[in-house]
């Protein structure tokens, strides 16, 4: 997942294919760990890897009701969600959780990584092949977000196939797919 | 590890699989009712489990009437399989010592599996996770190459006689899958064992044809 702020407008790049190797591309779609927070408007929380954890917020998303602010993501949220995932892996251990989770709106976005370290989005947010995205980004500052996104996952794809891609622009509530 | 393959369409899910077990350093092909891959259960259910561990499949067949419940409007839906069927699969396997916990606490077991009920099917992976599907998958090894295959049938045209194809096709190529392969539909709910494609044999619950 890629997330950029661009101009005050938030974009969050998702490729839909990782985690779904035996699955159509309708199927990949009607999967996808994203969960759209109810209430809310035009805030998501996006995975970037399917498992047990994920799986039990299709169920429980209301953990997710939250206002998306420092104080809150960093404080009681935080806490909240961390007891949830200790009922399907120990945080504190290793690798942590196996996932990374991007949970935005159209004003912020947080990213909480394997290890549960919270990032804030300021310029982008990168959750795996940070090299070569963020090389690609870096070089690439000029160009417009959208642009940016498909541009660095077109690197990626070369290692192996990402696409199809979706851009969520979460300011306007628009999204995108990208084939290839 | 077994090969399952699941297909919708309509209101009907399409599932096939083959009949080799492998045990150890022997392989041998197993066509009594009792050792099918794909089970159905009077509630309406049917389930496969890919695995190379012989002893969880017979765990999940013994447990499988509590394991696989349908919800109180008598259906499926993907929250209910998180919710309550992971939940109780994850206790019998988990009590039968058959659930790997990893380094970080998460969990794990030795298969993936397929449900499917009326025009919904879905497949519950090693780790607990689950998708719905509403065209096809795929449970088991190889995967591309399945994928591959079942991408392709035809709606139009026989879907059994399409996943025995692709059975028999890999059975020229994967030494963990040989006829006859089984078939069963949510429709008929009835197996069907085929030696030979469009030699299609119908089983009664005891395995009389």
């Amino acid at each position: 997942m890629i997330a950029i702020r661009e101009d005050g407008k938030i974009y969050i790049g998702y490729s839909v294919r990782a985690p779904f190797n035996g699955l159509s591309e309708k199927d990949m779609f009607l999967n996808m760990p994203i969960h759209k927070i109810h209430g809310k408007k035009n805030m998501y929380a996006f995975f970037n890897r399917c498992e047990r954890a994920e799986n039990m917020l299709r169920c429980e998303s209301k953990i997710f009701n939250i206002e998306l602010k420092d104080e809150v993501v960093m404080g009681p949220f935080y806490h909240e969600f961390y007891k949830y995932l200790k009922q399907y892996v120990n945080p504190e251990k290793g690798a942590g959780w196996e996932n990374v989770m991007i949970l935005a709106d159209g004003e912020n976005a947080y990213m909480f990584d394997r290890e549960m370290v919270v990032q804030k989005l300021d310029n982008y947010l990168v959750t795996r092949k940070e090299k070569t995205i963020k090389a690609y980004l870096d070089i690439n500052e000029d160009k417009p977000a959208e642009e940016r996104i498909i541009g660095a996952y077109r690197e990626v794809n070369k290692i192996g196939n990402v696409f199809p891609l979706i851009i969520y622009n979460l300011t306007d509530g628009t999204k995108k797919i990208i084939r290839k | 590890m077994s090969v399952i393959l699941g297909y919708v369409k309509e209101d009907t899910v399409y599932l096939a699989t083959d009949t080799r077990i492998i045990e150890d350093n022997s392989k041998y092909t197993e066509t009594a009712p009792l050792s099918y891959k794909l089970r159905k259960l009077d509630n309406g259910i049917i389930y496969g489990v890919s695995t190379t561990n012989l002893l969880i499949r017979q765990c999940v067949n013994l447990n499988a009437a509590s394991i696989f419940q349908l919800n109180k409007k008598r259906t499926l839906d993907i929250k209910y399989v998180i919710k309550r069927i992971v939940g109780e699969l994850e206790f019998f396997l988990e009590n039968n010592g058959f659930v790997k916990k990893e380094d970080n606490d998460s969990k794990s077991w030795n298969g993936d599996m397929i449900i499917a009920y009326k025009n919904k099917l879905f497949i519950i992976y090693c780790d607990f996770s689950v998708d719905e599907i509403s065209e096809y998958t795929v449970a088991g090894y190889n995967l591309d190459f399945y994928k591959n295959a079942i991408s392709n049938i035809n709606p139009d045209e026989d879907i059994n006689g399409q996943l025995t194809d692709i059975l028999s096709s890999a059975h020229k190529h994967i030494y963990t899958v040989a006829p006859p392969y089984l078939l069963i539909n949510t429709k008929d709910m009835k197996h069907h064992l085929v030696d030979e494609p469009l030699t299609m044999q119908t089983c009664d619950s005891e395995g009389q044809k």
